[in-house]
């Protein structure tokens, strides 16, 4: 019994913490879709060119710490050219035609990675052992992987960062006005070009956390922009403009995510991890679709 | 060339093209002098917003643009610029239609209007107050959000956001759209005391011809992208034309609403109608509201209000900003449930309704805010209203089934019918989101008529428009309502309107009911002249 019960517990908890990794992907779409409305199809792609240039200036030598700066530059400079040469001369089209934009976005990116930096599948090593902690295993039972725990710190720690930049900073008021009338919000002087400028960097730091995480779990390749499509179901269930909602959507699908594969799988002969994040998104769709968190649909009648 | 040192802006001959194609603007030019109020007037469609927002350079997001002519603010010219840096030179535009950031509080939106302003803490919260003082309204609703204030709340928050930038030079956009006459002279008095106080210049676009006049120092009047005449404001009201077009004052006198009919009919020499009798005499209860309550989280929205609505009647519905008109028209209609009390429609309880239940059995509305198919034409969306007369389903449709395109035949002449009852035949292609707002009001007016609905609940009909436009629509509605029997209940806060055109008033004040009556009787009780005709109505 106790044993049964120790094991629901590592499943439990192995759930949550992964689900932090995805909620780091979805925390990215949740910034751009908050200050523009917009679901970013380019998300993944920036997910994988950035972790890509990461390890790929690591290989040239360049130590960790300076790398990763370098990449953060790179990211920045990434936003740059988004906001000039993508989102300026579209202002004032119609939102699906900045949705088609993002999608092009995200091969230009795909392609630009694979140019300069080849096509081979990297290692990142972070530091951090993909496996146990020794004395959580030892003393508790519990078989928690220690780079779980620092995607989750880390996950935690910018959902915190950011939700308080949203609601207390000035900048984040800007966001906020932005994201409900960018119209009213230029009337009054707010500069939409640095607000978006703003956003698509930070979207593409966070990408570039998301990707360093998934890079040391699943190695640094490809299929990493697929990731963007398991943070979907996250955005639909904890709401796509919501900060909080990107975390709670994360731990809610990878926990059920790997407590119905290990319980109700094998009925199914397995794999339903795959699609069961999806089901659960199709109920959320069909009876919350604003998410949990996501901000509800205000018009005056 | 020459500019004016006296003049904080000088507008001259310009014209503007909407999408490479649709000129806006023929040839416009005005000036405004520092420190003074200046109005441009006009019906809808003549080009008042488009001409405040070249000068704002907002036209760039609507992609409009400025073809011919020159802008210059404070002696320089303004090409190239942009709406925020317009906004750093000390020209704030206050957009039609309130436009607040729905789910920022009202005290963020106002302190969001600082945003270009480098201000310490401190500086902040003295702004803040003082705002406060012109606006005490906002001051006691400050930590609601926005989304849930009353119009004429979100119109003020508007106002107090722009006041935050600190502008020189405001430019306001039918401030007074869709407002009670008592906040409408509020909020003139606080444009006023901006102006007189701090030095504001001020270039207002105005439907209120009347309100504008008695508030600014100089008028322009534009008609289809031209001005047709200007003058000092005082020169203007004694203008005759003026008077009959724009203010209703004809031989002296205002012209009822109601005359419009009779007029219309004389015109047509029918025989209908010679004498100012009914066709459709007004009959028993057709709906009753019974002890209707409804709050929203700690809001009370509606207080124990009953009152009965007669067959072939025209019922108005009146009082301040946030008494909960809309509100009760939701209910009516299934959009909110009471939380307590009934709703009888003849005769039956109306239980677990929704709108679509309630479009079927008989009663349709218009809405406040507008509710249309912005992409759609004007024509599609009128048909969207016979959706409910439509009995063949989609298969039938597509494979051309006799029944099917009978229907469809059917369809497409009622809808030419209310199409050319409106007036509308000009614009009946045309994009509707790209009207202009009286033009959309039409519009829903005809989507309603075409579900043939038994009551129309008619929520602001008249909200921006001017006094012709007012009279065209009151002729249409007096038509529906005599013509087809068609019972009315309407919000409206022209009291000229409403007490010419209504068989009865309920008169709300928040959320109860504070009187009910013929107008005659209405008007003459002190609580609904306290509360709301305060002040004097001419």
């Amino acid at each position: 019994m106790i044993s049964e019960l120790l094991f629901f517990m590592e499943v439990l908890v192995a759930g949550l913490l992964s689900g932090t990794m995805y909620s780091l992907v979805a925390l990215g779409f949740v910034l751009i879709y908050k200050a523009s409305s917009t679901f970013n199809f380019a998300q993944g792609a920036m997910v994988f060119f950035a972790v890509l240039s990461f390890v790929g200036l690591m290989e040239f030598g360049i130590p960790f710490s300076v790398a990763f700066v370098l990449t953060i530059f790179l990211m920045i400079a990434v936003g740059l050219a988004t906001e000039r040469l993508v989102l300026r001369p579209l202002m004032n089209q119609s939102e699906d035609t900045l949705l088609m934009a993002t999608i092009g976005l995200g091969f230009v990116l795909e392609g630009l990675a694979q140019a300069v930096w080849g096509v081979e599948v990297r290692r990142l090593d972070l530091g951090i052992k993909d496996s146990p902690i020794p004395w959580i295993a030892d003393n508790l039972q519990l078989f928690i992987s220690a780079l779980d725990v620092t995607a989750g710190l880390v996950a935690t720690a910018m959902i915190i960062g950011l939700t308080l930049l949203f609601k207390y900073t000035k900048i984040g008021l800007g966001l906020r006005s932005v994201a409900d009338d960018a119209g009213a919000a230029s009337s009054i002087g707010i500069p939409l070009k640095h607000i978006m400028l703003l956003v698509w960097s930070a979207a593409g730091v966070v990408a570039l956390v998301a990707g360093m995480m998934w890079g040391a779990r699943a190695g640094v390749q490809f299929a990493l922009i697929d990731l963007a499509l398991k943070a979907l179901p996250v955005l639909i269930i904890g709401g796509f403009s919501s900060i909080p909602g990107a975390i709670i959507g994360g731990l809610l699908i990878g926990a059920s995510e790997k407590i119905l594969e290990v319980y109700i799988g094998p009925y199914f002969g397995g794999g339903i991890e795959g699609w069961a994040p999806y089901v659960l998104a199709i109920f959320f769709l069909l009876y919350r679709p604003e998410g949990l968190f996501g901000e509800k649909i205000i018009r005056r009648v | 060339m020459s500019v004016d040192s006296n003049n904080i802006l000088e507008v001259k001959n310009i014209e503007v093209v909407y999408d490479n194609v649709i000129l806006a603007l023929h040839d416009v030019s005005l000036t405004v002098p520092k420190g003074k109020i200046v109005a441009l007037l006009g019906a809808n469609g003549a080009g008042k917003s488009t001409t405040l927002k070249s000068i704002s350079t907002m036209l760039a997001s609507e992609r409009g643009k400025v073809t011919k002519g020159t802008i210059n603010y404070n002696g320089n010219n303004i090409e190239g610029e942009i709406p925020s840096r317009m906004v750093h030179r000390g020209m704030v535009q206050v957009l039609e239609g309130r436009r607040c950031f729905g789910h920022l509080t009202v005290e963020e939106n106002i302190i969001a209007g600082a945003y270009s302003r480098q201000l310490s803490k401190g500086d902040l919260s003295a702004e803040l107050e003082k705002i406060y003082t012109y606006f005490t309204r906002l001051k006691d609703r400050r930590g609601s959000q926005a989304g849930f204030t009353s119009g004429g709340e979100q119109q003020m928050i508007a106002v107090a956001r722009a006041m935050m930038a600190k502008p020189t030079m405001l430019l306001l956009d039918e401030p007074s759209m869709g407002l009670a006459p008592q906040l409408v002279a509020e909020i003139f008095n606080i444009v006023k005391e901006l102006n007189q106080k701090e030095g504001v210049s001020i270039l207002l676009a105005e439907q209120n011809t009347n309100i504008a006049l008695k508030n600014a120092d100089y008028g322009y009047i534009l008609e289809t992208g031209r001005v047709m005449l200007e003058g000092s404001a005082q020169s203007l009201s004694n203008d005759e034309k003026v008077k009959e077009l724009y203010l209703g004052i004809s031989k002296g006198e205002r012209k009822n609403f109601r005359d419009v009919l009779y007029d219309d009919e004389k015109k047509k020499n029918t025989t209908a109608l010679t004498t100012k009798g009914r066709k459709f005499e007004i009959g028993g209860p057709i709906l009753e509201v019974k002890n209707i309550s409804l709050h929203f989280g700690g809001v009370k929205a509606i207080t124990n209000i009953s009152f009965n609505i007669l067959k072939h009647e025209i019922r108005a519905i009146i009082g301040p900003n946030g008494a909960g008109k809309s509100s009760m028209l939701n209910c009516i209609n299934g959009i909110y449930q009471p939380q307590e009390g009934t709703i009888l429609y003849k005769g039956a309880v109306l239980d677990q309704i929704n709108p679509n239940l309630i479009s079927r059995m008989g009663i349709s509305r218009t809405f406040q805010n507008l509710a249309l198919f912005k992409r759609m034409s004007v024509l599609d969306n009128i048909l969207v209203g016979r959706k409910l007369h439509t009995k063949s389903n989609f298969m039938q449709v597509g494979f051309q089934f006799p029944q099917a395109v009978r229907e469809e035949k059917e369809n497409k002449e009622k809808c030419e019918e209310i199409i050319s009852f409106l007036e509308i035949e000009d614009i009946k292609n045309t994009q509707v989101g790209k009207l202009p707002y009286g033009l959309q009001k039409k519009v829903e007016l005809g989507r309603a008529l075409a579900t043939q609905a038994e009551i129309l609940l008619l929520d602001e009909p008249m909200a921006g428009m001017n006094v012709e436009e007012k009279r065209d629509m009151c002729r249409f509605i007096l038509k529906v309502n005599d013509e087809l029997g068609t019972t009315i209940v309407l919000i409206e806060h022209d009291m000229g309107v409403v007490m010419d055109i209504s068989d009865r008033v309920v008169v709300l004040d928040y959320g109860k009911s504070i009187g009910d009556g013929t107008p005659d009787v209405v008007r003459a009780n002190q609580k609904v002249i306290d509360a709301y005709l305060g002040v004097a109505h001419d």
